[in-house]
C-alpha cells in the first residue's frame, strides 16, 4: 500500500487525474497497466490507493511524480499537465534509496535548496525527530564512508523512516516560505 | 594476538618462495654453477648497492624516476578520469569516441616511443609515454563506475531536480569512486612499469631505467640487479599503498550490495 503525500501544503491545487491510460509493450503482447483512470484529490485529502500487486499503483505514482512522463490522458496539478519531476511533488520510494556514502542527515538534507547550513541542520533535525529518529539513535546509524560496513545497525524500518523524512523535509522546505 | 599470529603466518607464507630463490641464487653462484660476471652473486649486488648508494647515483636515479612517474601518473589519470566521465555521462560522446579509443588502445605502449621521440628526447616525451599508459585503465574503470550507477539513485536526483553538475557531485562522483580507485591502482602500477621503458627509449635526464641501461652497457650486471630489485620493491610498495587507499574508500560498496 502506498500513499500520495500532497497534503495541505499545496496552495490552491487539487490534483486532477483524467482518463489516464498507460500501455507497455512486452514482446508481442500489450499490457494495459492503466485504463482510463480518473481521480480528483482535493487539497488536504489523504488518499490511499490499494490493490493487488501489478495493478498499476506504482505506475500511477510515477506518472504523478513525473518519473514517467509518457502517458495518455492528463494529470493536472496547479493548472499544469505533469510530464516532469517538480519541486512541488515528492515520493517515498518503495526501496530506501539512501546514498550509502552520506550520513542519514546529509541524505535528508539533499532535497533542501536555498537554505543556509544552520537552517538546513534545524530542518533536518526536526524532521528526523518527526519520524522517530532521535539524536542518539541517529549517531548509531551514521552511514558515512568508514562507518558504513560496521554500522549494519540500520534496520529496514529505519531505512524507510529516513526515506520518509527525506521526502517530508524537501517538501516542507519548498512549500513553506 | 591471534590476529597477529595470522598476519605473521601470511607474511611467512609469502616470503617462503623469495627466500628459496635467494638460497638457490646464492648456491648457484658460490658453487660456480653460473658465471659470476653474467649472474652476480648476492654479495656482489649488495656491494654494488652500497657503492651506488654512497656515490649518490642510486638515490638520485630512483627519486628522478619516482617524480617522473608521479608526473606521468597524475597527468595521465586526470586526462583518463575526464575522458571516462564524459564518455560515461554522454551517450552521444560514447558512440562517437569509443571506437576510436578502442582502436588506439590496441597500440602497445612501446610502439608510441618512435613518435614521442620526435617531440623530444627527454622528460616531456617520457611523461607523455607514462601518461598514455596510465590513462587507459582510468578511462575504462571510470566509465564502468559511472555507467553502473544505479538507476534508482538517478531517479532520486530527478525527483529533487538536481542540476547536471549537482547530480555529478552528489551521485556520480561518490558512486563511481571505488571503481575509479581500482583504475588508479592499475594505472599506478602501469606507470611505474613504463618509466623504465620510457627511460630506455628516450635516454636523457637520468632515472633508474637509465641507470640500469648504462649498467648493462658497462657490463656491470651487479648494478643491473640492484636496479631490478629496487624497481620491484618500489612498485610493490606503491601498489600496496594504492590498494590500501582503495579499500578504505570502498567500504560502503559492501553496504550497497547488502541493502540493494
Amino acid at each position: 500500500m502506498k500513499q500520495i503525500k500532497l497534503e495541505k501544503m499545496t496552495t490552491n491545487g487539487a490534483l486532477h487525474i483524467r482518463n489516464v491510460s498507460k500501455r507497455y509493450r512486452v514482446q508481442e503482447s500489450e499490457i494495459h497497466v492503466l485504463d482510463n483512470f480518473s481521480l480528483t484529490i482535493k487539497p488536504g485529502e489523504f488518499v490511499s490507493i490499494v490493490g493487488l500487486s501489478g495493478c498499476g499503483k506504482t505506475t500511477l505514482l510515477r506518472h504523478i511524480v513525473g518519473l514517467e512522463p509518457d502517458y495518455d490522458g492528463d494529470i493536472i496539478f496547479n493548472g499544469r499537465r505533469l510530464d516532469a519531476p517538480g519541486l512541488d511533488r515528492g515520493i517515498v520510494f518503495q526501496d530506501h534509496r539512501l546514498f550509502p556514502w552520506l550520513t542519514v542527515e546529509k541524505n535528508v538534507a539533499l532535497g533542501l535548496v536555498g537554505k543556509s547550513e544552520k537552517e538546513k541542520e534545524k530542518i533536518v533535525a526536526s524532521h528526523l525527530e518527526l519520524v522517530g529518529l532521535k539524536k542518539g539513535s541517529r549517531k548509531a546509524i551514521r552511514i558515512s564512508f568508514r562507518a558504513a560496513c560496521r554500522s549494519e545497525r540500520l534496520s529496514q524500518g529505519r531505512w524507510s523512516t529516513s526515506r520518509i523524512s527525506c521526502c517530508l523535509t524537501s517538501l516542507s522546505a519548498r512549500l513553506t516560505p | 594476538m591471534k590476529l597477529n599470529l595470522n598476519k605473521l603466518a601470511r607474511i611467512a607464507e609469502g616470503g617462503l618462495l623469495p627466500l628459496a630463490i635467494l638460497l638457490f641464487w646464492y648456491l648457484s653462484t658460490s658453487l660456480h654453477i653460473v658465471r659470476r660476471d653474467f649472474i652476480p652473486a648476492p654479495v656482489d649486488v649488495l656491494a654494488a648497492f652500497n657503492e651506488t648508494l654512497h656515490d649518490g647515483t642510486f638515490v638520485l636515479s630512483l627519486s628522478t624516476s619516482v617524480v617522473r612517474v608521479l608526473k606521468g601518473f597524475l597527468s595521465g589519470s586526470l586526462a583518463g578520469y575526464l575522458l571516462g566521465t564524459l564518455l560515461g555521462m554522454s551517450k552521444t560522446l560514447e558512440k562517437m569516441v569509443t571506437p576510436l579509443f578502442n582502436a588506439i588502445r590496441q597500440v602497445p605502449l612501446p610502439a608510441w616511443a618512435p613518435v614521442l621521440v620526435l617531440i623530444s628526447n627527454g622528460e616531456p616525451a617520457q611523461i607523455v609515454f607514462i601518461a598514455i599508459g596510465a590513462s587507459y585503465p582510468v578511462v575504462l574503470n571510470t566509465f564502468e563506475g559511472i555507467t553502473s550507477v544505479r538507476k534508482e539513485y538517478l531517479e532520486v536526483a530527478s525527483v529533487y531536480r538536481f542540476s547536471r553538475l549537482k547530480t555529478y557531485v552528489k551521485i556520480f562522483l561518490p558512486a563511481s569512486l571505488p571503481s575509479v580507485l581500482t583504475g588508479l591502482r592499475i594505472a599506478m602500477s602501469i606507470s611505474w612499469m613504463s618509466v623504465v621503458a620510457a627511460e630506455i627509449f628516450m635516454t636523457s635526464g637520468g632515472g633508474i631505467g637509465e641507470m640500469m641501461w648504462s649498467g648493462r652497457e658497462l657490463s656491470r650486471m651487479d648494478i643491473v640487479f640492484v636496479c631490478i630489485a629496487s624497481i620491484s620493491l618500489v612498485g610493490f610498495t606503491m601498489t600496496a599503498l594504492m590498494r590500501r587507499l582503495e579499500r578504505s574508500y570502498s567500504l560502503w560498496r559492501l553496504t550497497m550490495k547488502q541493502s540493494a
